[in-house]
């Protein structure tokens, strides 16, 4: 088997399996609680283990266009040193969105005949 | 807190820039023909019409980074639209426009120009119905 031909298939697709997959990290960490964007950000690494990564950039960016279209919103709140920072928290839109995200795109692979294919 | 709807800063850079640029045309094109000169003349539209463009192509992307809005371009037609021809027609109102630039034809640039606008506006509401909250919808979720 060609190892290296398997690897750019892997990574072709990764990268565009992973299209999309950034929103859902930011929602379900904020599903988790309330945090700020440091919380955020170590969330989706921690939890994806490493295969999600997130510059501060597109952080702020996908967090203020969910804030503008409703889905989250802020509260001002102490940091652990310094300025104030902004706590955000999922919307009821928000919950709604991401309840419904996963129970139609992602519980299907919690299904047990979907699962024994995974798992094989 | 409530979502905010707010213009981007961004686009408040673009109509300052065009304010300036506008009102600086209008003054070197006046001068340039008092002067007589035909070439400093063309050269003050040509040079205004590339600094418009590079404004709003440079604060358009800025504005798009920011917050995906839907067709943004026609906001920024829009205020051009207003900057310049408010600028021109303010500039006619004072007197201060030379003998071979007078004031209808700023009318009737105003008017022409009114035209497009217009057809433009059409393109951006059927455009409209893949924004939400004014956000284009593809540009959402990355």
């Amino acid at each position: 088997m060609d190892e290296n031909k398997l690897n750019m298939l892997l990574a072709a697709w990764e990268e565009t399996y992973k299209k999309g997959q950034l929103t859902l990290w930011i929602l379900l960490s904020l599903a988790e609680g309330k945090k700020y964007a440091d919380e955020i950000k170590n969330f989706v690494e921690e939890k994806s283990r490493g295969t999600m990564t997130c510059e501060n950039q597109s952080l702020y960016r996908v967090l203020r266009k969910f804030e503008h279209v409703g889905v989250l919103e802020y509260e001002p709140g102490k940091g652990d040193k310094g300025p104030e920072r902004k706590y955000y928290y999922l919307t009821e839109l928000g919950r709604q969105l991401v309840d419904r995200f996963t129970e139609r795109n992602i519980s299907l692979f919690y299904l047990d005949d979907v699962r024994s294919l995974i798992e094989r | 807190m409530k979502t905010s709807k707010k213009v981007s800063p961004y686009f408040w850079a673009f109509v300052g820039t065009a304010v300036a640029l506008a009102f600086a045309a209008k003054i070197f094109m006046t001068m340039s023909l008092n002067a007589g000169s035909s070439l400093f003349t063309f050269l003050t539209a040509g040079l205004y019409a590339a600094g418009m463009f590079a404004a709003g192509w440079y604060w358009g992307r800025k504005d798009t980074e920011y917050l995906p809005v839907y067709n943004v371009g026609f906001r920024y037609h829009l205020a051009t639209y207003i900057v310049h021809n408010g600028a021109f027609e303010l500039w006619a109102l004072l007197g201060l426009n030379n003998a071979y630039d007078p004031p209808r034809m700023t009318h009737y640039v105003a008017a022409a120009w009114g035209v497009v606008l217009v057809v433009h506006f059409i393109l951006y509401l059927g455009a409209r119905k893949k924004a939400i909250d004014n956000l284009d919808s593809s540009e959402l979720f990355e």
